[in-house]
């Protein structure tokens, strides 16, 4: 179901958490809430969810064009997955997915047969077969966190509410189960939002990246279009890493991703900078050099493949010049409302 | 299992030296008196330990400690679930008063908070003559002792489940809320399970203490033979007419109660080492 969110604020005694938040997601996608912590995107989520609410008066939530801001969470139906889980410790796992079903008012609450087909089809969703009698202690991480999916979707959820989901996993099992949540979402379509703090995870997963920061929205757009065209400096800055320049003789200050700088040699007609080489990573597919610019004396860095770097024979102490492989984006103005801007 | 570590390496003598005076202490303070007990309580034969335990005013004496017990203890423990529930999973102005105002009976003595209840309730108290005029007794009493008995025992419960609650959070609540539980739902299905462990102890606290009361109770209970005398006031009494067989033969009723709370003690801390090692 689609949800629209309008001018939410959310006060927490002094201290403004979510300062007029407006959105709208279109049914069936997948989408990131995104920002460092303290952005307000787990108090937006617990609220979507109703676990929490906007200050009296102050903003309104449709799901499916329902308004829903006075709703509890009982009668919400979003499908909450916490970070840590929240599994029931003394049910089996078959009994925690049971749950949402079994606490139904007895006219609606489905008959027990039809309750145990549904949670084994569950289990089967999330490939927990076999695994109903366990405990939730019993189980590694990934599977708990699959429980708590396979739980809130018991209920047959409108939306479905995921707090950092992959926070508390090693990162080898983030990865796989990132990957499976993306084909497990394309399979059952429902309406998600989930919240990271994590880009890489954001631009991978959604169909669309929100990025907060101190209680507002900085930018809404596919994760393409957020990590090519941010709209403020925040976003350049909070999705990948980004260089913060000046060119000589210019007041203004440029942004350049590091990939997006060529390396020359010195005596290079064609350089714009001058460079002396700081320090030079070279331990992956890719090689990042560390420069301190000539004139200005700030400190970059650049990307380049280490084909490249073996063929120019660079190492450190060296001199450099720089061109850079796109006209630099001026500095996006602060305001989120401005659309993104197209001359890169 | 733990690896030795080197504090337990230390020299055979410290050891040795160690275990005798704990076990020694121990053995002086509480073996000796709890044998004394039971061996004065035996003095004169099985035949005058059992009279002494079936006599009119010894019945009547464990029928109102118990008929005590009996209803404060459940009120403590409404009480207290409700007082944690509300400390670990809300936050409001005047929580630390609330903290406070739960360890107050640990800190005032119960002669005290006895004389508080003669103050309000008695006959020259503050509603004194307002319940002599509409004829409810208070002081000197089943309620009064009731009240006392409540006042003292009230931080158990909370005591021994405000801790945990507060460890576990509030995401398993949330969660059954936003899976469509009621309230009640939630806190049978989810809350109650998690904590019933640490509640029957807070519980069998609660009663030994309720049971064993004598400062506060003692205040308000006007010591009638055979109608406000608990066990407790009982044995003080016994003690004071130079019978000591028989004070010291209700005194290993009311020690027993503490042995048995013991036991379920031991079993209840077992258990839940045993549940925490299955993790």
């Amino acid at each position: 179901m689609a949800i629209q969110v309008e001018n939410l604020r959310r006060t927490f005694g002094t201290f403004q958490a979510l300062r007029g938040l407006n959105l709208e997601i279109r049914a069936h996608q997948l989408v990131a809430l995104l920002g460092p912590s303290g952005s307000g995107k787990t108090t937006f989520l617990r609220i979507l969810g109703g676990l929490d609410f906007p200050d009296p008066g102050h903003g309104r939530i449709l799901i499916g064009g329902e308004d829903v801001t006075e709703r509890p969470a009982a009668e919400r139906k979003t499908g909450f997955v916490f970070q840590h889980y929240a599994l029931f410790d003394h049910l089996s796992v078959f009994e925690n997915v049971a749950f949402g079903l079994e606490v139904k008012p007895r006219a609606v609450r489905p008959p027990k047969h039809a309750i145990r087909d549904r949670v084994l089809e569950l289990l089967r969703l999330v490939q927990l077969e076999g695994l109903e009698q366990r405990l939730p202690s019993q189980l590694s991480g990934g599977q708990r966190q699959r429980v708590a999916l396979a739980r809130a979707l018991a209920i047959e959820p409108q939306v479905l509410l995921l707090d950092e989901p992959f926070g508390a996993l090693d990162a080898k099992v983030r990865k796989d189960l990132r990957r499976w949540l993306r084909a497990f979402h394309q399979e059952i379509g429902v309406t998600t939002v989930f919240v990271t703090h994590d880009q890489q995870e954001a631009l991978e997963l959604a169909d669309v990246v929100v990025v907060m920061n101190q209680g507002q929205i900085e930018q809404v757009g596919p994760p393409q279009e957020v990590y090519d065209h941010p709209a403020t400096p925040f976003v350049y800055e909070f999705l990948g890493d980004v260089n913060k320049l000046r060119k000589p003789g210019r007041p203004d200050l440029f942004y350049v991703r590091p990939h997006e700088i060529r390396v020359l040699f010195a005596g290079d007609c064609a350089a714009e900078l001058h460079a002396k080489i700081e320090h030079v990573f070279a331990a992956g597919p890719s090689a990042r050099l560390t420069l301190r610019l000539v004139d200005v004396r700030d400190t970059i860095d650049v990307d380049m493949t280490r084909q490249q770097l073996e063929e120019m024979g660079l190492s450190e102490g060296d001199e450099v010049g720089l061109q850079l492989a796109v006209e630099p984006s001026p500095s996006p103005s602060a305001s989120a409302s401005r659309p993104p801007s197209k001359e890169g | 299992m733990n690896v030795p570590s080197r504090s337990t390496e230390d020299p055979l003598l410290v050891r040795a030296a160690l275990i005798v005076v704990a076990a020694g202490f121990l053995g002086l303070f509480l073996f000796v008196p709890l044998v004394a007990i039971f061996a004065e309580a035996f003095a004169k034969g099985v035949k005058v330990y059992f009279a002494a335990l079936t006599e009119d005013n010894a019945r009547s004496a464990t029928l109102l400690t118990v008929s005590v017990a009996a209803i404060s203890v459940p009120l403590n423990a409404v009480f207290g679930v409700a007082a944690a529930w509300a400390i670990s999973k809300f936050h409001f102005r005047g929580k630390s008063l609330l903290l406070a105002l739960i360890d107050l009976p640990f800190a005032v003595s119960p002669v005290v908070s006895g004389l508080v209840y003669v103050l309000l309730f008695g006959a020259q108290g503050l509603f004194g003559p307002w319940l002599k005029a509409h004829g409810i007794p208070i002081i000197f009493a089943l309620p009064g002792m009731v009240l006392a008995t409540i006042f003292v025992t009230f931080p158990f419960v909370a005591r021994e489940l405000i801790p945990l609650m507060q460890a576990q959070g509030s995401d398993q609540e949330y969660a059954a809320l936003s899976l469509g539980a009621t309230g009640w739902q939630t806190f049978r299905r989810v809350t109650l399970p998690n904590i019933k462990w640490a509640l029957f102890y807070g519980v069998i606290l609660c009663n030994a203490r309720a049971m064993g009361e004598f400062g506060a109770v003692s205040v308000v209970s006007g010591h009638i033979r055979g109608e406000t005398n608990t066990l407790p006031l009982h044995v003080e009494a016994l003690y004071y007419e130079y019978n000591s067989a028989a004070a010291f033969a209700c005194a290993s009723v009311l020690s027993l109660l503490g042995l048995v709370t013991l036991g379920i003690k031991t079993f209840i801390e077992w258990r839940s080492g045993h549940r925490r090692s299955k993790h």
